[in-house]
């Protein structure tokens, strides 16, 4: 092989070398910062589903809450939808968010096929911007976040998780 | 074993060999049991039906095995033919796909101790730990639950037998060339070294990037 073609071959291998060392370490640094940030409830803001702005300051700051972050079209957010509308009582004192990048039509039909349309403890809000990452880090659909009456996050669950095991977590102090 | 062997009969003999050990591993090792090991935060029929349904379609992941083979084998033959051109010899790409081929064989090896090592030492596991354990790896030096979860394949990869593999690949290459040793230590280390480093360096942004855990 020719000198030229040599040294464009290594200056090539450094080049990709050097761009990805970068995205990785500011990518790392981001996530540990993200990680940090959520231990209180961020301040996030998304939308209703008129379209209006939702914020961390529409949150009850008196009551636990619990954060899904879901698909309409996943199986496992669907099991989720299913079991939570059974042990619905359990969570009358708690504030439930619904969160997902769905359109207002598909969540609002979601709601209702799991009949979880009517109750005021829950709001569904839409992630119109596609930004829950930027508050609460990369994350799967579901994804379970308990934060007690103090904004503290308890609790976080990648994927689906029983019932039960969210109850546990859910507890005024 | 005669390195002269053609590449296709190679080519079978590890397919076959590789499916076998993930048969077995799979019979033995991936239980109901162990899936409730790992999903403890699952209610129990999900968890039944979630075996039930990757059991059913398990022999999916057989069939994929030979393509994945071919992948690899294809790539680390690019790889030996990129470092050849660069200390300026030529060999033909059947030659350095059947050095690739039969250096394969060695991760054979870590796959034997992986499921000896859960069948008789460590009997409670989770498919998690299935995943991770690598023998004789840089990753059993740290423990995994202070370990961010972007180094686990990085140092999953470094390990004894990918040393070995780097031998065989330099000693296949100096049998095909007739040449010293040290031109196949060479040819590794300018052509398949660097794309490993950068393969490792691709699969480390995509875990930073996707992953919920880190």
């Amino acid at each position: 092989m020719k000198t030229g073609m040599k040294i464009i071959l290594i200056a090539f291998t450094c080049l990709i070398t050097g761009f990805l060392v970068y995205k990785i370490i500011d990518k790392n640094a981001r996530n540990k910062q993200i990680a940090q940030n959520k231990e209180i409830l961020p301040g996030f803001s998304f939308y209703s589903q008129d379209l209006k702005t939702f914020n961390s300051n529409g949150v009850d700051k008196d009551k636990s809450l619990c954060i899904f972050y879901y698909n309409a079209e996943c199986d496992h957010c669907q099991y989720e939808a299913k079991q939570l509308k059974h042990h619905i009582d359990a969570f009358k004192n708690v504030q439930i968010l619904m969160v997902s990048t769905n359109k207002p039509g598909d969540t609002q039909k979601f709601a209702k096929q799991y009949q979880l349309a009517d109750y005021p403890f829950i709001t569904w809000v839409y992630d119109k911007d596609f930004n829950f990452y930027k508050w609460f880090g990369n994350a799967v659909t579901p994804s379970v976040y308990i934060y007690n009456n103090k904004q503290h996050l308890v609790k976080q669950y990648s994927g689906e998780v029983k019932i039960e095991a969210i109850l546990s977590h859910l507890t005024n102090d | 074993m005669n390195y002269k062997l053609k590449s296709s009969h190679l080519y079978i003999c590890l397919a076959l060999l590789s499916i076998a050990i993930t048969l077995i591993f799979n019979m033995l090792l991936v239980t109901k049991k162990v899936y409730f090991n790992t999903y403890s935060q699952f209610d129990n029929t999900r968890v039944e039906e979630m075996f039930d349904f990757q059991h059913k379609y398990i022999w999916i992941g057989y069939l994929l095995i030979p393509v994945w083979l071919l992948i690899k084998t294809f790539v680390v033959s690019l790889t030996l033919q990129i470092g050849t051109l660069i200390q300026g010899f030529k060999l033909k790409f059947s030659q350095t796909l059947r050095v690739a081929l039969m250096a394969e064989f060695i991760f054979i090896l870590p796959q034997i101790i992986k499921l000896f090592w859960f069948l008789v030492v460590q009997k409670e596991y989770t498919l998690i730990d299935l995943q991770q354990f690598y023998p004789l790896s840089a990753l059993n030096f740290f423990s995994l639950k202070n370990l961010s979860v972007i180094f686990i394949y990085p140092f999953q990869t470094f390990n004894i037998f990918e040393v070995l593999y780097w031998i065989t690949l330099a000693i296949g290459i100096r049998l095909e060339l007739d040449k010293n040793v040290d031109l196949g230590i060479k040819v590794v280390f300018s052509g398949y070294i660097p794309a490993l480093f950068l393969w490792i360096l691709v699969i480390a942004f995509i875990t930073v990037s996707i992953s919920p855990l880190n």
